[in-house]
């Protein structure tokens, strides 16, 4: 993954953009624009909207290398809505749209928030025509499954502009059903996880890092 | 002869069953069934944990806790249990298991070379409705392996079953009983002698918090058993089903602190 991302903010209409582009997850490449709007301190909405197509490279140990970037690009895009209920730390999330395959569907997140850690469940619906199981060739329609995100130390983040460091979270996460080509999306930070938010907004959980001093 | 071998292997494995409880140091927290569920042995209850918390674990299943359709060439065998679970709140807990199978490797007939090359996946999830109060007993609805990969398919929900369990706790001078009651049902018919209404007893001795005894009827023979846990940490459970087969359990518990309010 080799992205470059900038981050707009317009306090005054309290509207958060974040446009990225370059070698995104799951074999993507191209322009993802994602925005979020805190409507209060309960509820946001949000979307993404990215044109990307797919890319692969390889080398093998001859010294050979191949890549290629194909041209055949696909619109993809969701629309969201969160709501965070501040005393119980729970936040649901349910957002729907167009994905990587070109197939559509809806997904209800709900999380549970604690220091480090946050346990989601998840439950997924595919709308209109299904495409057959790549494992068991059956037809599935529904999916649900469950996460674990673990944020990692260090928790403080550093000013420096150059900084190395290692993973800030790890993820444990199980889906009922075998199908991984189904609601297929993209990331396009390598720091991207089911916590944070992509996008620095003052709004719910916030970023587990906190500025250094 | 063969009477004089098999009193020796039952004097065995019951040795082994008290050495492991007697080796138990811990604190007071609430034992885990063998599909990494709050309850007693083989029997749900209506018991909570104290606080949100994540739990990975892993629990032996000897041939009696095994499904009947579970065989291998026509013949049952014990097995092993692996479980994550959570209770994100005092009053929900889920959790996701898998029982290892027999099968021929690559699930290839022809193939000689056997082995636990499949495993049988189930969620379980519990609800507390009512919490216990000085006069009344907590209530907690649940099932095991509630959803799965094949909808239908009869070679599916092994372990299905759903409960309604009440737990009643009372505080005397020598320890803490606990009594609990549960009607449960398992859809296999394969599993019915586990139908009806179940229970067990509990005891934590005054002396000894961390330490809890249990016995239960499971509907199909008597359970007893004792679970701890060591350095708040690490759970550990040891029975004898039908006061005869063993199984062990252990499980690493990790306490789940709040988040405090944002700045």
């Amino acid at each position: 993954m080799a992205t470059v991302a900038r981050q707009l903010h317009f306090d005054g209409a309290n509207q958060h953009l974040r446009l990225s582009a370059g070698l995104f997850s799951a074999q993507r490449y191209g322009l993802d624009v994602s925005w979020a709007w805190p409507v209060n301190e309960w509820f946001l909405l949000n979307a993404r909207l990215g044109l990307t197509g797919f890319w692969v490279m390889g080398t093998d140990f001859r010294g050979s290398s191949e890549a290629s970037f194909h041209t055949d690009y696909t619109l993809t895009g969701t629309v969201g809505a969160d709501v965070y209920l501040r005393p119980y730390n729970v936040e649901f999330r349910l957002s729907g749209g167009r994905y990587i395959a070109g197939d559509y569907g809806s997904q209800l997140n709900v999380m549970r928030h604690f220091r480090h850690v946050t346990l989601l469940a998840f439950a997924r619906v595919r709308i209109g025509e299904l495409e057959p199981n790549q494992y068991d060739k059956q037809k599935y329609r529904t999916n649900g499954g469950f996460a674990i995100v673990w944020m990692l130390p260090p928790y403080k983040r550093s000013s420096r502009k150059l900084v190395v460091r290692p993973a800030s979270s790890f993820t444990l996460s199980h889906s009922s059903r075998a199908d991984g080509l189904s609601m297929q999306s993209y990331m396009t930070d390598p720091e991207e996880n089911s916590r944070e938010r992509l996008i620095d907004v003052d709004w719910g959980l916030g970023k587990e890092e906190t500025p250094a001093n | 002869m063969r009477r004089r071998r098999m009193l020796v292997q039952l004097a065995h494995h019951k040795l082994l069953f008290l050495l492991l409880l007697f080796t138990f140091v811990g604190s007071s927290v609430m034992a885990q069934q063998y599909t990494g569920m709050t309850g007693l042995l083989h029997v749900p209850s209506a018991e909570m944990d104290t606080i949100e918390n994540l739990r990975f674990g892993v629990h032996l299943l000897p041939k009696y806790m095994m499904p009947d359709a579970i065989r291998f060439e026509g013949e049952k065998y014990a097995s092993t249990n692996w479980y994550v679970s959570a209770m994100p709140l005092k009053w929900v807990e889920v959790g996701y298991s898998f029982t290892l199978m027999k099968f021929h490797k690559n699930l290839d007939k022809n193939s000689e070379e056997t082995g636990f090359y499949s495993k049988d996946r189930y969620f379980s999830l519990r609800l507390r409705p009512l919490r216990e109060g000085r006069y009344w007993p907590s209530v907690v609805i649940g099932g095991n392996d509630v959803i799965g990969q094949r909808d239908g398919d009869s070679y599916s929900f092994y372990f299905r079953n759903f409960y309604l369990a009440a737990s009643k706790h009372v505080e005397l001078p020598f320890g803490e009983v606990g009594g609990h009651l549960a009607y449960r049902y398992w859809t296999k018919s394969y599993n019915k002698r586990w139908n009806g209404v179940v229970g067990g007893l509990t005891f934590r001795p005054s002396i000894y918090r961390p330490l809890r005894f249990i016995a239960e009827y499971d509907g199909n023979g008597v359970n007893i058993g004792a679970d701890c846990v060591l350095f708040r940490y690490v759970q550990l459970q040891a029975s004898l089903m039908k006061c005869r087969y063993p199984s062990v359990g252990g499980a690493l518990r990790i306490e789940l602190k709040g988040r405090g309010p944002r700045p």
